[in-house]
């Protein structure tokens, strides 16, 4: 089975000028390698600074890698313009409040993309709105609210329904269950399950929340520094994690106080 | 000895829409030296109960009370100069967010020594020069800052989050309060951190005896650290009790839909399968339902749910639902 996402030798580093003459380079990520198959998740934990919301950048096109591919059914995207890109692979940010635009409506937000990306006329635009609406479990007369007037839940299923609207072939979610309240956080979780199961979408997480990491990702990847320190299926990762760093995200998980 | 005494604790907010009761009936017991976590989603209300505590108010706030006692002092009866004073020597608080509370401008050596009062001072006059400097490195090597020197040289900025809310937690303890009220202090913050912090707090509670008060939205970090539990729901206590009594034998829905809403390691649940949720959102302040407020989303609520439910006792253990869970089942067994 060819791999939906495979990621060769992906690297970004920044160079900082210190004075005239001497610069120096800060590495965001070495290079990192994987492959994720189509209907599958993906985890990317770590602490923070280790790289892990770059990667997450990187791969949506939002940072330009220094070196290394990205392969989406074969297709290196490098060569392919923004627009080929957008509709492949979206993403949803970590805070729903400020990634909706607070002055346009709802249904502005999602038309947005499909007025840069396709060709669509009018009528199929707001069919597909609404559908993106209904598939969220939001109403269709949500198309005219503002971001204000709802919920962060709500916003956040916004912010899903937007990535959905172009029908993409991956999602990458930045840390996206970290800011919701814990009732609305599983909804959000079922609701993803969902959405996966009808679609076959493969989603790329950036969590820190062990427990839910496992229940809900396929494959997982520790990052430290830049670097991949563990891969594998997630439950035999963290059934029998061997290095230390996984080690010790697992132990801060699960710390007794009292015995 | 309750160090901490509140009953039917009501907060009204005016609104556009007119009076609010933000906070309705609330009652808080805290024992001395015990650490009571307070739970709640946003909107639950659980920081106004903080400032009603701390007697922070707002315009167009009431805040009424039956009974808010700090040891054996009435909160209630004191004259705002008096409850300022009790407030400064007492009850300390963190906050949510610690560097947006320290002053951006000045470096934290300053900051620090402001916090720490004159009359904490001991020893002979000999030992005034320079005390409290000395006193701001013993304080940050207690909250486990390794390097207290150049922390005390630099700017909120310049510090991560960790460092800045565990020099939040050494201005607090620098006047040995009886009350710390915690208002989610670890939200934000990575994992390794926040265990950090809340080492840091249970270790306060060993070593010094203070009561903490611990509130969070987070259940699973709540239920590690403290004693007893209080869970609040859109300005409703709705269960409280020890810690082994709200975590494993939960008698409200809403109790049970938290614990059940965090998969962790221990449970058999199969994978990608659903999650236990509770449907809907929580209501906004305008629009709360009369009677109990879980009403609209609760698996369980019936006719009688638009009254508000009274509050059942067992052993400790107050809920109030009109329907609790597991009765039958503890009874049969």
């Amino acid at each position: 089975m060819i791999p939906v996402l495979s990621v060769n030798k992906l690297s970004k580093s920044y160079v900082q000028h210190h004075g005239l003459f001497s610069k120096k380079s800060i590495t965001a990520f070495a290079p990192v390698s994987f492959e994720l198959e189509q209907g599958k998740t993906l985890a990317i934990v770590g602490e923070s600074g280790s790289g892990k919301s770059s990667l997450a950048k990187a791969l949506t096109g939002v940072i330009t890698p220094s070196s290394g591919s990205i392969c989406i059914d074969g297709i290196n995207m490098a060569d392919k313009d923004h627009k080929q890109r957008c509709c492949q692979i979206r993403m949803i940010f970590q805070d729903p409040t400020t990634s909706l635009n607070p002055r346009s409506q709802i249904g502005r937000i999602l038309k947005s993309p499909l007025l840069l990306n396709t060709e669509l006329s009018e009528q199929e635009m707001d069919i597909r709105v609404s559908d993106a609406l209904r598939q969220v479990g939001l109403l269709t007369e949500h198309a005219q609210f503002y971001p204000r007037m709802l919920s962060s839940g709500q916003k956040q299923r916004v912010a899903l329904a937007r990535a959905l609207i172009l029908k993409p072939k991956i999602i990458v979610a930045d840390e996206v269950l970290a800011t919701l309240d814990v009732s609305v956080r599983s909804q959000l979780i079922n609701l993803i399950l969902d959405v996966q199961r009808e679609q076959n979408i493969s989603f790329i997480m950036v969590a820190y929340n062990l427990g839910i990491v496992r229940h809900i990702s396929d494959e997982i990847i520790v990052m430290h520094e830049g670097h991949i320190v563990e891969s594998g299926p997630t439950a035999e990762v963290l059934d029998n994690p061997q290095h230390t760093i996984t080690q010790r995200l697992l132990m801060n998980q699960q710390v007794q106080f009292r015995k | 000895m309750a160090i901490l005494d509140i009953r039917n604790l009501t907060i009204e907010i005016n609104t556009s829409q007119g009076r609010v009761k933000a906070v309705e009936r609330v009652n808080l017991t805290l024992t001395e030296g015990e650490i009571q976590g307070l739970v709640g989603e946003s909107g639950s209300g659980k920081s106004l109960v903080a400032k009603a505590i701390l007697g922070i108010k707002k315009d167009g706030w009431v805040v009424r009370a039956d009974r808010m006692r700090l040891g054996d002092i009435d909160l209630l009866t004191l004259t705002p100069s008096e409850r300022r004073r009790l407030m400064a020597n007492d009850i300390a608080m963190i906050f949510q967010e610690p560097s947006s509370h320290l002053d951006p401008t000045q470096e934290i050596a300053e900051q620090i020594e402001e916090a720490i009062p004159s009359n904490t001072f001991e020893g002979g006059f000999w030992q005034r020069f320079q005390w409290r400097k000395k006193r701001a490195i013993t304080l940050l090597h207690k909250v486990g800052i390794k390097d207290p020197i150049s922390v005390l040289r630099s700017y909120p900025h310049e510090l991560s989050e960790g460092v800045c809310q565990k020099i939040m937690i050494a201005m607090a303890i620098a006047k040995k309060p009886r009350l710390l009220i915690a208002d989610e202090p670890t939200t934000a913050m990575e994992s390794t951190t926040q265990i950090q912090i809340l080492k840091l707090l249970h270790k306060l509670n060993k070593v010094n005896n203070t009561s903490i008060l611990f509130i969070s939205h987070d259940i699973e970090s709540v239920s590690n650290l403290s004693d007893t539990l209080t869970v609040m729901y859109c300005g409703q206590t709705v269960e409280s009790g020890t810690r082994d009594q709200v975590i494993n034998h939960p008698r409200h829905p809403y109790t049970n839909a938290l614990l059940q809403a965090v998969p962790d390691f221990e449970s058999n649940l199969k994978h990608k399968s659903h999650l236990y949720a509770l449907p809907g959102s929580i209501p906004p302040l305008q629009h709360l339902p009369i009677g109990c407020r879980l009403g609209p989303r609760c698996p369980n609520a019936q006719k009688t749910c638009v009254q508000k439910p009274h509050s059942t006792r067992l052993k400790g253990h107050m809920f109030n639902c009109h329907f609790p869970l597991s009765i039958e089942d503890e009874a049969s067994s």
